[in-house]
């Protein structure tokens, strides 16, 4: 075989190469064929430009949410790995999601026989803040109450968006807090939770065809019941309120039924176990001594610490908003909840501003019941003793009776409501850029009832 | 070398850097077709290119100058990893670099006919390409669910690029007439 090759088998060390399982006399081989002849290399460019372009076509959905990952900020050891984080969200990270997604749709899907029999569609009943439906391969369009969601479409709810959904037996699907679902093709009602939170009230299902649904860590058969679930890159998590589902993890195929009244959490090699639905708990707490929390938005730091800390959280641009923000949020924690609030509950932040100015602090807020899909907005911005001296570390005590409620898109005095559930905090402040360190975020029954500033010695 | 630059050539490097990006690292793919390396090798890239980017002119071609930098950190690279490494020689990498550089220029144009070609493929196709940029791994287990075998499974890919690929060029070439 001479050095310019068949075209065939200029395609079949190509596919090895893409492949990843080129051996190396093969790679010997596709060099030979490439050295000093134009058309190979023209050949050689269109295919990796194929390559490429499938990668980024099937990962592009990831990428997209990969894009909140702020961007170089110096050329400190923190911006290589902001570049290593923003590089790998568009490749290594996406695919690797990808890889769940395909499973989860090999799962979902079934055999190619399976396909292409009834098709289920989706109704929008309900519609809040921005929602987009995107087709599998053309552009997205605004949805809005009465417009249908068909099997392929993705439906995202943007920012604290939220929509309610139907099929025609009844079976509804509320999806809150930037999420995003797909209407899986096929002769079931299959639905594929990318992220956010769903609470569902599904109508009793045929029996043996029960209603699927499917998370980045989880499937669900469900034939008839009221749950909520919330899913996330990392974790999927499940409350039952009426009757009962049946949960498979998908890294390891391990299937446990959760009942009224209980809950689980997928999350990686953690032990699946079913438990009761517990109350939130009464305080919480987080002091970022061991990094960033899995699902929290901010930059792990170690310097210029508080005595006696090891790391703090520092705020990075969400480059997906417009002006800019800095942020630092926790995860969505719908089914569990962070806390819960009673008329006494604090929120202390122990803090520090390199360029003290004014910031928000956003609290989302859920009933009691998860399977409830009523959320609420509160927010905090007015602090007395302002501006703080810059990098002053101080703790600021709030009481939640000092937030207010965002109602017809203006914050109105009305706290969040006794009994409820906090599920996500974030703090945030417009460009420039603060300089936001927190070390320390917890709450407490009790305090002083009153806002404070309290510099640390 | 500015250790620290100002905030508005921030902006204006990510505006240029963020433009542009994709290609970049597709330049250096194309130099080191081993995703690993390639990734490596993009985000030294991706620092060196911050920190150099006060010798940048305005006006002048970013992606060229990019490159220019892609191509010394991919002989830096392959100059300093193993040698047992699956790599190019440096001749061909030569050569491979002068003519990536004008093969993406029509990148974008390739990416929208493969978007478009895409739109062609049917359930099942569209799924055996999701599996399979997902994770080459998953193509095993797509042959378990659905009986069929990993070989063929391979072969069906096989067809479908060059079905992709034969499409993406009839497309480009009625565009340009």
């Amino acid at each position: 075989m001479g050095a310019s090759g068949s075209r065939s088998e200029m395609t079949g060390l190509l596919s090895s190469l893409w492949d990843g399982g080129i051996t190396a006399e093969q790679l010997a081989r596709l060099q030979l064929l490439l050295r000093d002849n134009p058309g190979a290399q023209h050949e050689y460019l269109k295919s990796l430009d194929l390559h490429l372009g499938l990668k980024h076509l099937v990962t592009a959905e990831v990428a997209t949410d990969a894009s909140a990952i702020p961007g170089l900020e110096t050329s400190s050891p923190a911006a290589t790995r902001l570049i290593t984080l923003r590089h790998r969200a568009v490749t290594v990270v996406a695919a690797t999601l990808a890889i769940t997604a395909s499973l989860i749709a090999v799962l979902l899907l079934g055999t190619p026989e399976e396909l292409n029999r009834q098709q289920e569609v989706m109704s929008i009943v309900q519609s809040d803040g921005v929602i987009r439906i995107r087709p599998v391969d053309g552009e997205s369009r605004t949805a809005t109450a009465g417009m249908q969601v068909f099997p392929g479409e993705r439906l995202e709810t943007e920012g604290r968006g939220s929509a309610t959904l139907t099929f025609e037996d009844g079976t509804r699907l509320t999806i809150v807090n930037g999420g995003s679902l797909s209407l899986v093709p096929g002769n079931r009602k299959s639905i594929m939770l990318h992220r956010g939170i769903v609470s569902a009230a599904v109508a009793r299902q045929p029996a043996g065809h029960p209603m699927l649904l499917a998370t980045p860590r989880a499937r669900v058969d469900v034939l008839g019941t009221r749950f909520a679930i919330s899913a996330s890159r990392e974790a999927t998590e499940l409350n039952v309120s009426e009757g009962r589902v049946r949960v498979t993890r998908v890294s390891d195929g391990r299937t446990v039924e959760v009942r009224q009244g209980q809950g689980v959490v997928t999350r990686g090699d953690v032990e699946l176990t079913v438990s009761e639905s517990a109350r939130p708990r009464e305080v919480w707490e987080v002091s970022f001594e061991d990094g960033v929390p899995p699902g929290w938005t901010g930059a792990a730091t170690a310097e210029h610490l508080p005595a006696g800390s090891r790391g703090a959280i520092r705020t990075v641009g969400d480059t997906t908003s417009t002006p800019l923000v800095y942020v630092i949020a926790s995860r969505d924690e719908w089914v569990e909840g962070l806390f819960a609030i009673d008329e006494d509950t604090h929120l202390h932040i122990t803090m520090k501003m390199e360029h003290p100015d004014w910031l928000n602090v956003f609290l989302s807020t859920r009933r009691p019941d998860a399977t409830d899909p009523t959320w609420t907005l509160h927010n905090f911005n007015e602090v007395p003793f302002w501006p703080p001296r810059p990098g002053q570390w101080q703790t600021l005590t709030i009481p939640l009776t000092e937030f207010r409620r965002k109602r017809d898109g203006v914050f109105q005095h009305e706290p969040p409501v006794t009994g409820g559930v906090a599920y996500s905090l974030s703090i945030s402040a417009t460009e420039p850029d603060r300089g936001l360190v927190i070390d320390r975020i917890w709450t407490t029954r009790g305090g002083p009832g009153e806002v404070q500033s309290v510099p640390l010695p | 070398m500015s250790e620290v630059q100002s905030g508005s050539q921030y902006e204006e490097f990510l505006r240029q850097f963020t433009r542009e990006r994709e290609r970049v690292y597709a330049y250096i793919y194309a130099l080191v077709p081993h995703q690993p390396d390639a990734e490596d090798i993009f985000q030294r890239c991706s620092l060196v290119l911050w920190r150099k980017f006060s010798d940048f002119r305005c006006g002048e071609n970013f992606l060229a100058w990019a490159c220019g930098v892609a191509h010394f950190e991919v002989r830096n690279y392959l100059r300093t990893a193993g040698r047992d490494r699956l790599q190019f020689d440096e001749d061909l990498i030569q050569q491979l670099a002068t003519r990536r550089l004008e093969s993406l220029s029509v990148y974008e144009q390739r990416l929208a006919a493969l978007r478009a070609c895409l739109k062609g493929l049917n359930l099942e196709q569209r799924q055996l390409i999701e599996v399979a940029y997902g994770n080459e791994g998953t193509i095993k287990r797509l042959a378990e669910a659905t009986g069929y075998a990993v070989q063929t499974l391979y072969n069906r890919l096989n067809r479908l690029r060059r079905q992709l690929l034969e499409c993406v060029e009839r497309r480009l070439s009625v565009e340009e007439s």
